[in-house]
């Protein structure tokens, strides 16, 4: 997980969304795609601001240290 | 109330935690009258990425009606299946990147380091991760763990900065008889 910016802090927001959808999203977090429902529509929230040009690119890889040798 | 184009039954409530920089931006793309509303961006951003995640090949950006029903389910999968199709996925998706930067190793010729070493920026090996194979960032490490592996399979030395993987051939000296 990608460590949190200071100032970075959280809103709660509750919406309508269509069941379908929420549950093609549960489907995602069952395949392990992704962690939690929250995270899915934070990342596709993300990408679309991307695509609108605005906010941060989605390049936040993480650094963690891989397993390297030879 | 914002309005709402589907019938309410087929609408539910959710509640998501949102960084306070995302909604800054929401509201931002949403004064500018982008989208009528900070729940309709977020509808629209969750039908985009589904709509990605079906990972249709020959699906074209147009935007034609898509079909409403739901796709047909003819048996559940069980864990292990689903388990399964998701391992080999990943699988197919990292030799395939392997094979695709052993054919063009030439193209970071021009990041070959003194000593013989490939330098591949890591932003590639993310971007095809996530942009081409459709995986989730937290997956993301696992996978390159083993394109690393693979890499060393091949033959290669791999060690790596904050950004960059550097790839070095190990030269197999022969002892003459």
């Amino acid at each position: 997980m990608p460590r949190r910016k200071k100032g970075d802090a959280m809103k709660l927001v509750s919406m309508h969304i269509q069941k379908q959808a929420l549950a093609e999203i549960d489907e995602l977090v069952k395949q392990g795609v992704f962690p939690s429902r929250s995270e899915a529509i934070r990342y596709a929230i993300r990408k679309l601001l991307a695509k609108e040009g605005i906010g941060k690119p989605i390049d936040d890889y993480p650094d963690e240290v891989f397993l390297l040798g030879r | 109330m914002p309005r709402t184009k589907a019938p309410k039954g087929s609408m539910v409530i959710i509640t998501v935690h949102l960084p306070k920089e995302i909604l800054r931006e929401i509201d931002e793309l949403v004064s500018k009258d982008k989208y009528p509303s900070r729940a309709e961006l977020i509808r629209a951003a969750v039908r985009d990425m589904l709509d990605e995640m079906r990972y249709q090949p020959h699906q074209q950006q147009q935007q034609q009606d898509p079909p409403e029903d739901p796709p047909p389910d003819p048996k559940p999968k069980t864990k292990a299946e689903i388990e399964k199709e998701r391992s080999l996925r990943y699988r197919g998706c990292v030799s395939k990147l392997l094979n695709m930067l052993l054919s063009n190793l030439d193209r970071f010729k021009l990041n070959v380091m003194q000593d013989g070493a490939y330098k591949i920026p890591k932003k590639v090996i993310v971007e095809f991760f996530t942009e081409d194979c459709r995986m989730h960032k937290s997956v993301v490490v696992p996978a390159y763990n083993a394109l690393v592996r693979h890499f060393m399979d091949a033959g290669f030395s791999v060690a790596e900065t904050h950004r960059t993987f550097i790839l070095r051939k190990e030269i197999e000296v022969v002892a003459d008889a």
